[in-house]
């Protein structure tokens, strides 16, 4: 069934909610003065939900981080900065970068949500990954203020690369073609910065549209969102290989210096390579690793379109999980991480399985069978599809591996001592 | 000459090289060379570093002075500070490479109100692999200077670092100078006395400089056990600071393998080093195969052993510590004062109550309805309106959402952890 998705700013808030469209189920994200503090389903009724039923569901789902996010307000306080306006509220510039390839009318999209953000100093780049036709260049030739380069080689996580070492600023945020910002998003991202040892941070991703099953499906399968409430992921207090919670790629933000302090991210992984996923997590991964943080905090907020038929799905689910096994293919065979083993099967054991046996019995199925046969059959592939797809990575740039170690784990030099 | 605006006393030992890195550094800073001076501070006589020193060719004015023997770190700061010429001290160790706006800064926080600035030194991992010990050494730097750097933070003892901090000269004499009898911790025990002073302590990110972190796990060891020594040094003269220190909460938050290392250093002396020196050795197998909690839990367990070694050399028996605990409590004439106040007053009137009394601890009420308390914490500053605030959004933020509900500000019920809303939600916020 299509579901509108609609917001509703509880401060100060009028009865009742129009929805435009003739749905009858609403996705309502709610927020208090700006800030997303949780979400509701809710049925519609002739183009409006109620004022009753909007203030009853409202009474019965908020929770501590609507309570938390109120008290602040009351108090003016800001999480990521202390009393507002902040001493030392200085905040570091961005470079803004989207990696794209062959996507003109999403990526015109983004740009247009991207031009609405507050100036605070940043720049815009985009990536434009091995095109086929110069569809993405007139795009953004339409964008004066966004500068265009070019990536001929190398999947997402090249172009990534590509993006830290063209940005001429402190911190780079990135954002998927196929997703639109919030006015707030930049902000949110890079309040997180004022503690030197967090090298990234997340935001919260909400789906932009549900119009198809196959994108209720997605939402309920791996939705990108990871919650309402802020948090700060160390590695004293995690194991690095279980970054799942942490957020996803298509909203992040890292410091440029994260070239020199932990490597680049291993363009053996994700889109345009055979393992097809898994390079935003190799790097969440990689920073907890080597000791540093990465704070997720649901102020940056994007929306994102989310595949539109069940094929698409199905293939996705299946780059998922080549993904997530290629990387820990990687961790293990580069990092030495033995608890990848502990993982794989936690989550054969606590996730796979257990959603496997729900998908049988109609009564209870939350994801169709089918998507997740594909994505097991992804995992089946993934550490192969790792291998692979690092031969075409050394094939493709031999005066990078001289033996030293790669451009994009310098710290993992130290494992070969004796 | 004039007097210079700053002294920089510099203490050093046999770090020629570092020491060198330093004064180097100093001779790039944006503060005009002719508005400071450096004082290096010999530990122990050195012919051919003073001569060396000499013969360097600095654009600011150097003082070398020196004591005949190695007298410890303290008493090399307070003979650099009483050759100083200058009206604000800077006292910086010699592995520490100054930021060219590290003077600066300091001079300015200090005209901005601070009576001791207290500077940032990242540490900088030796050139080697960043392995276990480096990132845990990192992260105890980098967890100390967070505390700082969150808003509304209460300095205590623990804050002041030698390594890079500014107070006036006047100030110094003041609060008394280093106590040279702490031969470790003597940055501690000075930070005890200029919170009783009640001089304001700020940390100035901006100050900063490249802290060329040295340690090794069997330094950080010993260190750990000089520790030891040195907290029962600091009990003997500030006896109320028993709940501030690691081994007045150890009861409470040790592991079974921290409370058994503790007895067999007391009462088993040898089967404790053997134990200690097996878990030491397992270090690096635990780090090659990646198991980074049990690393962290069996490092904290060593460096707790450590510690507890260096206590047993000062009071030899367990018995005769909780005797030595027994005392300390008798003897502390601290009585803190706890001052009660009533929100629905109006946050505004009730900041500045507290900033006027600047109490040692806080009980804090809304209608009548209990919130929450700050407990007093012997080491601590007093405290401010603004320490308030941050409690609030911090630690009292739950309970404070309970007794507004309770109070019947907001529909809310907090009854087993769940913050169930009873009406409907506010529409708006309050004015506290």
């Amino acid at each position: 069934m299509p579901t509108a998705v609609v917001e509703v700013e509880l401060k100060h808030r009028t009865a009742g909610l129009e929805v435009p469209g003739t749905y009858e189920r609403a996705f309502v994200l709610l927020r208090w003065a700006g800030r997303p503090v949780g979400q509701l389903l809710l049925p519609v009724t002739r183009g409006r939900v109620a004022g009753s039923v909007l203030e009853e569901a409202v009474t019965h789902s908020v929770g501590w981080d609507f309570w938390k996010t109120w008290l602040y307000d009351s108090l003016g306080w800001d999480e990521a900065d202390g009393p507002t306006p902040s001493v030392a509220a200085v905040r570091p510039r961005a470079t803004v970068a989207v990696c794209t390839r062959e996507r003109p009318n999403e990526l015109a999209r983004c740009l247009f949500a991207l031009m609405a953000l507050p100036d605070e100093g940043q720049e815009y780049l985009v990536v434009d990954n091995r095109p086929s036709t110069d569809a993405t260049a007139r795009v953004v030739a339409s964008y004066p203020r966004v500068r265009y380069v070019r990536q001929d080689e190398g999947g997402l996580d090249a172009a990534r690369n590509r993006a830290l070492r063209e940005a001429r600023h402190e911190i780079v945020a990135f954002t998927d073609d196929d997703a639109f910002v919030d006015p707030g998003w930049l902000r949110g991202l890079t309040r997180n910065f004022r503690d030197p040892l967090v090298q990234c941070a997340t935001g919260l991703t909400l789906p932009a549209e549900l119009e198809t099953d196959a994108q209720e499906c997605f939402e309920r399968y791996a939705p990108f969102g990871r919650g309402y409430a802020r948090r700060i992921f160390d590695s004293a207090e995690r194991n690095p290989m279980a970054v799942g919670p942490v957020g996803a790629g298509a909203n992040m933000a890292v410091r440029r210096s994260l070239l020199e302090t932990v490597g680049g991210f291993d363009e053996a992984l994700d889109g345009g390579t055979p393992t097809r996923s898994g390079g935003d997590h190799e790097m969440f991964s990689r920073i907890l690793a080597a000791g540093y943080r990465i704070v997720y905090d649901p102020a940056a907020l994007s929306w994102h379109k989310h595949r539109r038929t069940y094929r698409e799905l199905t293939e996705t689910a299946r780059g998922y999980g080549t993904g997530v096994y290629a990387m820990w293919t990687r961790a293990l065979v580069v990092g030495r991480e033995l608890s990848v083993f502990k993982q794989a099967f936690a989550w054969l054991r606590h996730g796979q399985i257990p959603e496997l046996a729900r998908s049988l019995v109609p009564g209870r199925r939350r994801v169709p069978l089918g998507l997740l046969v594909a994505e097991f059959r992804g995992c089946l592939s993934g550490p192969a599809a790792y291998f692979a797809s690092r031969r075409a990575v050394r094939r493709r740039t031999p005066e990078r591996w001289t033996g030293q170690g790669s451009p994009w784990r310098p710290r993992q030099r130290a494992l070969r001592r004796t | 000459m004039t007097h210079p605006d700053l002294s920089v006393v510099i203490p050093t030992r046999n770090r020629r090289a570092s020491l060198e890195r330093t004064l180097n550094a100093l001779a790039r800073q944006r503060l005009a060379a002719n508005r400071f001076e450096a004082v290096v501070s010999m530990d122990g006589a050195d012919e051919a570093g003073t001569r060396y020193l000499a013969a360097m060719n600095l654009p600011y004015h150097l003082t070398v002075v020196g004591s005949d023997a190695p007298r410890g770190a303290a008493a090399a700061r307070n003979l650099g500070a009483a050759s100083a010429q200058g009206e604000l001290l800077l006292f910086l160790d010699d592995d520490v490479e100054a930021d060219p706006g590290l003077l600066a800064e300091h001079v300015r926080a200090q005209h901005d109100g601070a009576h001791v600035t207290i500077g940032y030194l990242p540490p900088c991992l030796e050139s080697g692999p960043a392995d276990f010990f480096q990132r845990a050494l990192r992260g105890w730097w980098e967890a100390m200077f967070d505390a700082m750097r969150l808003p509304g933070h209460r300095y205590w003892f623990r804050d002041f670092l030698t390594g890079n901090c500014a107070m006036s000269a006047t100030l110094f004499e003041r609060v008394g100078r280093f106590d040279e009898d702490f031969r470790c911790h003597e940055d501690y025990e000075f930070g005890v006395r200029v919170v009783a002073d009640r001089a304001a302590m700020r940390f100035v990110e901006a100050a900063s400089g490249i802290h060329h972190e040295q340690t090794t796990v069997s330094r950080a060891f010993e260190r750990k056990r000089e520790e030891g020594r040195a907290d029962i040094q600091m009990l003997r003269k500030h006896p109320e600071l028993v709940p501030s220190l690691p081994l007045g909460i150890f009861d409470a938050f040790s592991t079974r393998m921290q409370r058994l290392l503790r007895r067999l250093a007391f009462e088993r002396p040898s089967a404790g080093r053997t134990l200690a020196s097996l878990l030491a050795r397992s270090l690096p197998l635990l780090e090659s195969g990646r198991f980074r909690g049990r690393w962290m839990k069996r490092m904290h367990a060593l460096l707790s052993y450590w510690y507890w070694r260096g206590i047993t050399e000062e009071i030899p028996t367990l018995a005769g510590f909780a005797a030595f605990l027994r005392d300390c409590r008798s003897r502390s004439g601290w009585s803190p004062m706890i001052l009660e106040v009533d929100l629905a007053n109006g946050l505004e009137l009730v900041k500045a109550q507290i900033d006027r009394r600047r109490p040692e601890g806080l009980r804090v009420v809304l209608n009548g309805v209990a919130v929450g308390d700050i407990a007093p914490v012997p080491g601590a500053e007093g405290l401010t309106g603004h320490h308030l605030e941050a409690s609030l959004a911090r630690e009292l933020s739950g309970p404070l959402v309970a007794a507004l509900g309770r109070s019947g500000a907001i529909p809310v019920d907090s009854a087993d952890g769940a913050w169930i809303a009873t009406g409907r939600v506010p529409s708006d916020s309050i004015r506290f």
